[in-house]
C-alpha cells in the first residue's frame, strides 16, 4: 500500500488529539502462574466475570474463573512475552468486538481485528460478545423464507428467517458447501451474512474467502476466522463474536444469516480451556456447562418484532432476524454422541448429510428421512410449498421401497412406477456447488417432476434435461420467471403457464 | 500468592481471634513478623524440609532462634509454633503472617498506601493525598512514600489492589500504545 506522508501525520495528529492522558485508577494484580495460555492472577479483587484483563505488551485476556485467592484468565492471543510476576490490570469492560456496516467484506479474528491485510476497520461502535438473547415478548414468529438456493433444502427442509437449522454429518459430506451456497444465494436479497470459521485450516478459510469473492458474495459477508493455529480461547469466543456482529444487523431491523463452521471444534476448544482452568470434567471430558455453551449462543438467533427493533435502535416499522446455520461434524455417523444430541435438541431442525449418499453421487447428500425443519414450513413461499410438499415424504418412502424391492423378482405396476418416479426425483434433487437456483427455477423443476414430465426421460439424462429446460425457460419465458420470483404465488394460471413452457421445451429443446 | 495461601487462612484467623480476645494485636503482629523473617532464612527452610528431624526438634530449634531475637512475644506464641510443627506447616509461617497483617488492618480500618513519586512530596501534598484517599476508600490511610525519578513527573498511588497512575511515564506508555494501534 502506498502511504501518503501527510496522511500519516494527519492520522497521528488525530490520535494525539483524541488521546486521554488523565490519571487512571485501576485494580492491579500479579501473575502467579502461567501455563498453556491460562494465567492465574493474585489480586484483582473486583474483577468481573468475563472482564477484559490487560497484560503487558498490549495483550488482553478474559477473566473466567473468579476464585477465593486468584482469578483464572485465558489469554487471547500470544502469551510468550508474559511471565510470572508481571502485573495485570482490570479494564472495567466486558470483552467486546467492533460492529457495523464497515465489517462487511472483511476477514477478522475473534476480537474483530482485520486479518485480511486491507487495513484497519473504521468503526466507532462496539458491542459485548456475550449478550442476552431476546425475551419472549420481543420475539415474532418465523414467517419469511430464507432461500438457500438448493432445491433439496428449500423443498424438503425449508429454513425461515430467524430459524436455527443444524447442518450435521460426517467429515467430507459437504456440510460447509451447503452453508457457502446459502451465503452465495443471499446476494442481492439484502440478507447480511456472517461466516464463523472455527478450528479450520487457514488454507480452507482462504479458499472460502476466494470462492465468496469470485461469486460476488463477499460484499455482504463478514468472515470471522479462528483457525486451527489460533489459541483455544480465540476458537472458543469466535462464535459469540460473530453472533454479536450479526445481531447488529438484526437489531436495526435487517435480516442476517450466520454460519458456525463448526461447533464441534468450538466445544473441543472450550473443553481444553475448561480442563486447563481445572473445572471438573463430565461426560466425554466436557465441562458441565457445554449444553449452555451452545444453547445461549443459538438462542440469540431469533426474529424480533417491530417494537423490539425500535426499542433497540429506534428504527421504526421493521422486524429483524438472525438465522443460524450451525454445523456439527459427527464421527462415523454417530448422532447420539454428546455434542450432536445437545445441538440437535437446541435447534429447530437439522439437515442430515450422509457419506453413503455423497459417495453415490447424490450431492447435496441430504438424507430425506432424518432431515426435518420444525418451523420452516410456515415460512415457505407458496409455490415451493405447493410443489415441493410431497417431495420429502416421497423420497423417504422411495428409499425404503428401493431397499426392499432388491429382494423381489417382479414388481407390480404401481410399485414399479413409484420406484421410477423416486429415481427421477432423486436425480432432480442433485445440484452442483456454487449454482444456487431462484424460486421460479425451482418451481419449474418441481412442477416437471410432479406432473410426470420426467417419466419419459432416461434417469441418467435427468440432470442434463433439467439444465437445458431451465436455460430454455429462462431465455424464452423470462417474464414468467420474473413474475413468480416477484410474488411467489401459485395458482392455476401460473401452473398453466409453467406447463406450457415445459411442453414447449419438450417439443423444441434438446438435452 | 504463596502456595500455602489456603493452608494459612485458618491459622491466621485463629491467631487473629486469639490476639483480639487478649487485645494484643500489636504484640502478635511483631512476633509473627519476626517469625516470618526467621522462616524465610534459607538454612531454616532446609530444616523445615528435613525428614530426619522430629516435629518437636524443629519447633525447639525455631523457638531458640526466636528467643535470641529477644522479642516480647505473647505467651501462646510458643504453642503456635509447636502446633505448626506438629502439623508440618512451619513453611506456611510467612503466608500466615501476611494474612494476619491484612486481618489486623481490616479490623483497625487501616489501609497501607504507597506513593511513588518523581520528586519528594511536601508535607502538605502528603496530607492532601491522605485526606482524599481516606475520603475515597473510607479507611484510615497509612502512607509510605518512595521516590522514583524514572516516572519523570507525577506519582503512582498503590492502595491494596487499587493503583492510581498519574505519572508522566504511565501517560507516555499509554500514548505509545495508542499510536501503535
Amino acid at each position: 500500500m502506498q502511504l501518503n506522508p501527510s496522511e500519516i501525520s494527519e492520522l497521528i495528529k488525530d490520535r494525539i488529539k483524541n488521546f486521554e492522558g488523565a490519571a487512571e485508577a485501576r485494580t492491579e494484580g500479579t501473575v502467579v502462574s502461567l501455563m498453556d495460555g491460562i494465567a492465574r492472577i493474585h489480586g484483582l479483587a473486583d474483577a468481573m466475570s468475563g472482564e477484559m484483563i490487560e497484560f503487558p505488551g498490549n495483550t488482553y485476556g478474559m477473566a473466567l474463573n473468579l476464585e477465593r485467592d486468584s482469578v483464572g484468565v485465558v489469554i487471547l492471543g500470544a502469551y510468550g512475552h508474559i511471565s510470572e510476576g508481571d502485573t495485570a490490570k482490570t479494564t472495567g469492560r466486558i470483552l467486546e468486538v467492533p460492529v457495523g456496516e464497515q465489517m462487511l467484506g472483511r476477514v477478522v479474528n475473534s476480537l474483530g481485528e482485520a486479518i485480511d491485510g486491507k487495513g484497519a476497520i473504521e468503526t466507532d461502535q462496539f458491542m459485548p460478545i456475550e449478550r442476552i438473547a431476546p425475551g419472549v415478548i420481543d420475539r415474532k414468529s418465523v414467517d419469511q423464507p430464507m432461500q438457500t438456493g438448493l432445491k433439496a433444502i428449500d423443498a424438503m427442509v425449508p429454513v425461515g428467517r430467524g430459524q436455527r437449522e443444524l447442518i450435521i454429518g460426517d467429515r467430507q459430506t459437504g456440510k460447509s458447501a451447503v452453508a457457502i451456497d446459502a451465503i452465495i444465494n443471499q446476494k442481492g436479497t439484502g440478507i447480511k451474512c456472517v461466516y464463523v470459521a472455527i478450528g479450520q485450516k487457514a488454507s480452507t478459510i482462504a479458499n472460502v474467502v476466494r470462492k465468496l469473492e469470485e461469486h460476488g458474495a463477499l460484499e455482504h459477508t463478514v468472515i470471522v476466522a479462528a483457525s486451527a493455529s489460533d489459541s483455544a480461547a480465540l476458537q472458543y469466543i469466535a462464535p459469540y463474536s460473530g453472533c454479536t456482529m450479526g445481531e447488529y444487523f438484526r437489531d436495526k431491523g435487517e435480516d442476517a444469516l450466520i454460519v458456525y463452521d463448526d461447533l464441534t471444534k468450538q466445544a473441543w476448544a472450550y473443553r481444553q480451556v475448561s480442563l486447563l482452568l481445572r473445572r471438573p470434567p463430565g461426560r466425554e471430558a466436557y465441562p458441565g456447562d457445554v449444553f449452555y455453551l451452545h444453547s445461549r449462543l443459538l438462542e440469540r438467533a431469533s426474529r424480533i418484532s417491530e417494537v423490539c427493533v425500535e426499542k433497540y435502535t429506534g428504527v421504526k416499522g421493521k422486524t429483524g432476524s438472525l438465522t443460524a446455520l450451525p454445523i456439527i461434524e459427527t464421527q462415523g455417523g454417530d448422532v447420539s454422541a454428546f455434542v450432536p444430541t445437545n445441538v440437535i435438541s437446541i435447534t429447530d431442525g437439522q439437515i442430515f448429510l450422509e457419506s453413503d449418499l455423497f459417495n453415490a453421487g447424490i450431492r447435496p447428500a441430504i438424507n430425506a428421512g432424518l432431515s426435518v425443519s420444525r418451523v420452516g414450513g410456515a415460512a415457505q413461499t407458496k409455490i415451493i410449498k405447493k410443489l415441493g410438499g410431497g417431495v420429502r415424504l416421497a423420497l423417504a418412502q422411495y428409499r425404503e421401497l428401493a431397499a426392499f424391492s432388491q429382494f423381489a423378482s417382479d414388481l407390480d405396476e404401481a410399485t414399479r412406477k413409484q420406484l421410477e418416479r423416486g429415481q427421477r426425483v432423486t436425480e432432480l434433487m442433485k445440484q452442483k456447488q456454487y449454482a444456487p437456483l431462484d424460486v421460479a427455477e425451482m418451481g419449474v423443476s418441481l412442477y416437471a417432476a410432479n406432473e410426470g414430465y420426467l417419466d419419459d426421460v432416461d434417469v441418467n439424462k435427468i440432470v442434463a434435461f433439467e439444465g437445458a429446460l431451465l436455460a430454455h425457460v429462462k431465455s424464452n419465458f423470462g417474464d414468467l420467471l420474473d413474475s413468480i420470483n416477484a410474488t411467489g404465488d401459485y395458482n392455476d394460471e401460473i401452473a398453466g403457464s409453467i406447463a406450457k413452457a415445459i411442453e414447449d421445451f419438450k417439443a423444441n429443446g434438446v438435452y | 500468592m504463596s502456595e500455602f495461601e489456603t493452608a494459612a487462612r485458618p491459622y491466621a484467623r485463629a491467631i487473629f481471634e486469639c490476639a483480639n480476645e487478649s487485645s494484643a494485636l500489636a504484640e502478635w503482629a511483631d512476633a509473627m513478623q519476626a517469625a516470618s523473617v526467621i522462616a524465610s532464612d534459607e538454612d531454616m527452610q532446609t530444616v523445615f524440609k528435613q525428614p530426619s528431624m522430629l516435629a518437636g526438634e524443629k519447633a525447639t530449634l525455631f523457638l531458640s532462634v526466636f528467643g535470641d531475637l529477644k522479642i516480647n512475644a505473647p505467651a501462646e506464641f510458643e504453642n503456635v509454633i509447636k502446633l505448626l510443627a506438629d502439623n508440618g506447616r512451619l513453611e506456611a509461617i510467612a503466608a500466615i503472617s501476611e494474612r494476619y497483617e491484612s486481618l489486623k488492618q481490616a479490623a483497625e480500618g487501616v489501609i497501607e498506601v504507597q506513593v511513588t513519586s518523581a520528586q519528594a512530596l511536601t508535607e502538605k501534598q502528603q496530607s492532601d493525598i491522605s485526606a482524599s484517599l481516606t475520603k475515597r476508600l473510607g479507611k484510615k490511610v497509612s502512607l509510605t512514600t518512595e521516590i522514583d525519578e524514572s516516572l519523570i513527573a507525577g506519582a503512582i498511588i498503590h492502595a491494596g489492589d487499587l493503583v492510581i497512575d498519574g505519572s508522566a511515564q504511565g501517560s507516555l506508555k499509554k500514548l505509545s500504545i495508542a499510536l501503535n494501534k
